[in-house]
């Protein structure tokens, strides 16, 4: 039957009974099967053990049933209307579903938010992320130039106490040039000669080229001794102040090296301290940038008194 | 609408007639109520077995095949709901301790129906005696004898339609047709003895 379907047949086997019919009965049953057992059983008629067969199935008549009232009929009816009912009440809900799903979706405005705050997020971190790294490159730089220091310290033993300069670098009969100026190779000589490594002459905030390093300037004939004499500024950061005289440019000469950010400078003295400043200033009088002209002042003069070992004066 | 045809009834049904399940209701409403009384022994469980039917019957209208009878249709829905009453019930109905179990289908006592010792017409046992006597033999009967003898007795099914509702072999429905018929005269000889012929 393919208009409803049946489970599995769950009752037990058919083994579980006290009687069984005898053959010739079996054979009666399905013969009045054939024509209609309550049929056949309403009249006498066929053999004896059909009779006797009709008449035993005829009991099943006295079986005490009382009719069904007209409620039930009502009850059916009221409780398929309530299944109905709840149904559509399940297909409203249903849509309100759906809408509450559209709702979990990511609207424009959500979108906007997160977005909002990862960019709060990216905001507050990437200042931070700044900071460490500009601390790291000046504990760095730092580090070269205690290296340096070291470096210079052994070259000064070496060489009678005097800081390294390339022998006939520059002709002191000819005059003083921002331009021709090639001071840092003196500093180079460090490590030309092995006392350190050509890395720990380069700072790691710099990001132009050239020399990242300033050197106390070298002149012949006046050479600046190391760990004697007044505590003045030997290397640093790469002069600022140089760089825009020999691009034309005017500028403050207390400003602070480019190497990291403007922020300031790290200085190695010539007592082997490395301090970093925020202004090139090492002393009221003596500005690391600026060369001491004869009168005292400190300013960009090709006729200032170079190799003063009392003034600072960082070139490169 | 009622002298229509079952199955033109569940048709205007599906087409929206308000009154053709109704009528089908009452059509089939003692038939259907007095067979379930009959297999479930209980007026309660009857009517609620009843409304299980016809709400079946209402929910699943659109898949029935218009070219097949709807009375078969019926009962197969009412048999099936009515063995998941038997499901639920199991535990708070378990089979009485007195009545006869046997495993072994060989150690059955053979069953004459001749000699049966069922009353004739002319009996003076009284109709109520009967009645009674025969409820009892019929509530204690397993519920698959029930069910066939029922379906095969009062609904007048023949061995093929009963395979087709109850899904089972044509040589099971004669199998079991037969030890329900032994079981039911069995036990009413039984019942007999116990009660007194004369009673």
């Amino acid at each position: 039957m393919t208009n409803a379907s049946v489970p599995p047949d769950p009752v037990p086997s058919d083994a579980a009974s006290s009687w069984r019919l005898s053959p010739e009965d079996a054979v009666a049953i399905d013969a009045l099967l054939s024509e209609g057992l309550r049929e056949q059983s309403a009249g006498v008629t066929g053999t004896p053990r059909q009779t006797a067969a009709n008449r035993c199935l005829r009991l099943l008549e006295d079986y005490p049933v009382t009719d069904a009232d007209d409620l039930l009929v009502h009850a059916t009816l009221a409780r398929i209307e309530r299944h109905d009912r709840d149904a559509t009440h399940r297909m409203k809900i249903r849509p309100a579903a759906d809408e509450l799903v559209g709702r979990r979706r990511l609207r424009l405005s959500d979108f906007v938010s997160v977005a909002a705050m990862i960019l709060v997020g990216v905001g507050a971190t990437i200042p931070m992320l700044n900071y460490v790294r500009r601390t790291s490159m000046e504990t760095a730089c730092a580090n070269n130039l205690r290296i340096a220091g070291g470096a210079l310290h052994q070259y000064a033993t070496d060489h009678e106490g005097n800081l390294p300069m390339v022998a006939g670098l520059s002709d002191p009969l000819a005059p003083f040039s921002w331009k021709t100026l090639r001071n840092s190779e003196n500093l180079n000589l460090l490590s030309d000669l092995g006392y350190c490594e050509h890395g720990h002459l380069n700072c790691p905030g710099h990001a132009e080229g050239g020399p990242a390093y300033s050197f106390q300037v070298q002149v012949p004939g006046r050479r600046v001794p190391w760990g004697v004499g007044p505590v003045i500024a030997v290397i640093g950061d790469r002069n600022p102040v140089l760089d825009a005289a020999r691009s034309g440019r005017t500028v403050e000469a207390t400003l602070s090296t480019a190497n990291h950010g403007g922020r300031g400078q790290n200085i190695l003295c010539s007592d082997g301290f490395v301090q970093f400043t925020k202004s090139p200033m090492l002393t009221d009088k003596d500005n690391v940038w600026l060369p001491r002209t004869r009168n005292g002042e400190e300013r960009f003069d090709t006729n200032a008194d170079f190799g003063d070992p009392a003034d600072s004066c960082l070139m490169h | 609408v009622d002298q229509n045809s079952d199955e033109a009834l569940l048709a205007a049904h599906l087409a929206g007639d308000p009154d053709a399940f109704r009528a089908l209701l009452e059509r089939y409403r003692q038939e259907l109520f007095h067979f379930l009384v009959r297999l479930l022994n209980s007026r309660s469980a009857a009517e609620d077995v009843f409304q299980d039917t016809f709400l079946q019957i209402h929910t699943s209208a659109h898949s029935f095949d218009p070219t097949r009878r709807f009375k078969p249709w019926l009962f197969t829905i009412a048999v099936n709901k009515a063995r998941d009453y038997y499901r639920k019930n199991l535990r708070r109905n378990p089979v009485s301790l007195s009545t006869p179990v046997s495993e072994d289908n060989d150690a059955a006592a053979m069953v004459d129906l001749l000699e049966a010792d069922v009353p004739g017409p002319e009996s003076p046992l009284a109709d109520a005696e009967r009645s009674r006597l025969v409820k009892q033999v019929v509530d204690a009967m397993p519920p698959h004898y029930r069910e066939i003898l029922l379906l095969s007795y009062f609904q007048r099914l023949s061995y093929n339609q009963i395979a087709e509702l109850l899904q089972i072999p044509l040589g099971t429905v004669k199998s079991r047709l037969h030890a329900a018929v032994a079981n039911f005269a069995g036990a009413w000889k039984t019942a007999r003895v116990h009660d007194g012929p004369e009673s």
